[in-house]
């Protein structure tokens, strides 16, 4: 892109003034007078071919400028379409400079008729490169997308189709097998074989339920009051809260109300109440704090415990990660904090975290208004 | 407990029917089970046995992935079968995919949706419904 202008002089006249508009836009224009066979061109449109000032085109070899078979057959044909039958044209072509770069430009013309027969065209030519390359990348990469999506949705049928029934033929053989063999619970293979098919069940599982969260983005949102539904959430694990000794605090705004997907919000909810009582601090029943507040274009729900906490200074890079735990918990999976990441992503939210050990952890789970 | 006369089981993956009809015999489940790689074969013995609906089978367990003929194409062809007898149809999947889960519910004839392994306690499960 060209951007020292030249300024015009105080006595401008209408060319100059067009020719300095042609600068600043960097559009060149182009005349060609039939009868005399005449083509001219500005000097932003000599500029875009990359040829010298006092190059002289002709309709030959500024066709030839055209990088391709295809470009050129447009052009020439869109020359004749406008000399016979009176028609503009605007395209998109690709061009070979002079010095050989390659550009996409934008070829504009317009005929000129005098009684029936066509005596002049004129038109505009423009470098359109770096918008077009744009457009490509931008179209490659939504390609790309497509076809990862694509790739995910084989990715969960496999997970949760192909892989589950072959690990469940697993268990039900090793099942039958010892029904049918009793004696061969005592041969040393057989739990361990029975433990990896169990685990395999497991890993399957587990990997079942991200695929899920990949899949649901196109489930439908549906406006809830988030007091309310907190308070039903709780309400669901009461079983455990109640076994647990555990306090929950619901301070959250009572009139706010947000679209969700609302089987992500539960479960956002269910896994951090299950965390928090699952690592709660040994000398202490679990306590948990849930209030809120409203920021610029979300509504965040301070989630608040004070539990074991998590070493952030260790563990800040993992914390949201597939498989990490941060606790000895046997039953710990290191799921938990990856699904609700991935899933409050999905409702274009966010979360992030406070936590120090000892001190209990404090999610803020930012949810779009 | 009652037993269910005769089960269709339509499934292609051989090590499921090798553990189901394992299972099957350990239990009460059913009289007869006759056995199908896919939902053509076990629609045209459907047909064939139209006229002596005796022997149309009481219950079917119809897997869901499947060649040449699926489990989701079987119900649509069965849909349009005529006949007096009722014929419990019972899902009987690996897959716990919620848009399987969520599809199968808009066949009405389609009594239940059972994820694999299936065990002595679902197969239980099955005939109380169908003698409910």
């Amino acid at each position: 892109m060209k951007n020292n202008f030249i300024l015009p002089k105080t006595d401008i006249s209408h060319k100059d003034l067009f020719l300095f508009i042609q600068q600043a836009a960097t559009i060149g224009s182009w005349e060609y007078d039939i009868e005399n066979n005449n083509l001219t061109w500005s000097e932003v449109t000599k500029d875009i071919h990359e040829v010298e000032a006092d190059f002289v085109p002709n309709l030959e070899n500024a066709i030839e400028f055209y990088a391709d078979k295809e470009c050129k057959e447009t052009i020439t044909n869109a020359v004749n379409d406008a000399i016979r039958e009176n028609k503009n044209w605007d395209l998109e072509l690709r061009i070979t400079t002079k010095k050989g770069n390659k550009k996409w430009v934008r070829a504009i013309g317009y005929p000129v008729h005098s009684g029936n027969k066509c005596v002049k065209l004129y038109g505009l030519f423009q470098d359109i490169t770096p918008s077009k390359s744009l457009e490509i990348n931008i179209k490659s990469l939504l390609k790309i997308t497509t076809n990862q999506n694509k790739r995910l949705l084989n990715f969960a049928h496999i997970v949760s189709h192909n892989l589950r029934s072959h690990s469940t033929n697993f268990n039900m053989l090793l099942n039958l097998m010892k029904d049918e063999y009793p004696e061969i619970e005592k041969n040393e293979f057989y739990p361990m074989l029975t433990k990896a098919s169990a685990k395999l069940n497991e890993t399957i599982h587990n990997l079942n339920e991200v695929a899920q969260t990949d899949i649901h983005l196109k489930e439908n949102f549906v406006e809830i009051n988030v007091y309310e539904e907190i308070n039903k959430i709780v309400e669901s694990l009461s079983g455990k809260i109640k076994s647990s000794n555990a306090k929950i605090v619901n301070k959250v705004d009572r009139n706010i109300n947000i679209k969700t997907i609302p089987a992500y919000f539960e479960s956002i909810f269910l896994n951090l109440i299950s965390n928090s009582i699952k690592y709660k601090k040994d000398s202490k029943d679990p306590e948990i704090l849930i209030n809120s507040l409203l920021k610029d274009e979300f509504f965040i729900v301070k989630f608040k415990d004070k539990g074991k906490g998590i070493d952030l200074k260790l563990n800040k890079h993992k914390i949201f990660g597939m498989y990490n735990t941060f606790h000895e918990n046997k039953d710990s999976r290191g799921l938990g904090l990856f699904l609700i990441k991935n899933e409050i992503e999905a409702m274009q939210g966010k979360i992030t975290v406070k936590s120090k050990l000892d001190l209990g952890t404090t999610f803020y789970l930012h949810f779009k208004l | 407990m009652r037993k269910i006369k005769l089960t269709y089981l339509i499934d292609d993956d051989e090590i499921y029917i090798f553990t189901a009809k394992k299972l099957i015999n350990k239990t009460d489940f059913s009289e007869e089970v006759k056995f199908f790689y896919n939902g053509k074969e076990a629609l045209r013995a459907i047909k064939s046995k139209l006229y002596n609906e005796e022997e149309l089978p009481d219950v079917i367990l119809l897997d869901l992935n499947m060649p040449i003929m699926d489990g989701w194409q079987f119900l649509d062809e069965f849909i349009r079968i005529k006949t007096k007898k009722t014929i419990k149809v019972y899902i009987v999947s690996s897959s716990v995919n919620p848009t399987d889960i969520e599809r199968a519910k808009t066949y009405n004839m389609v009594s239940n949706y059972i994820v694999k392994p299936i065990s002595r306690e679902k197969l239980k499960e099955i005939t109380e419904e169908v003698f409910a």
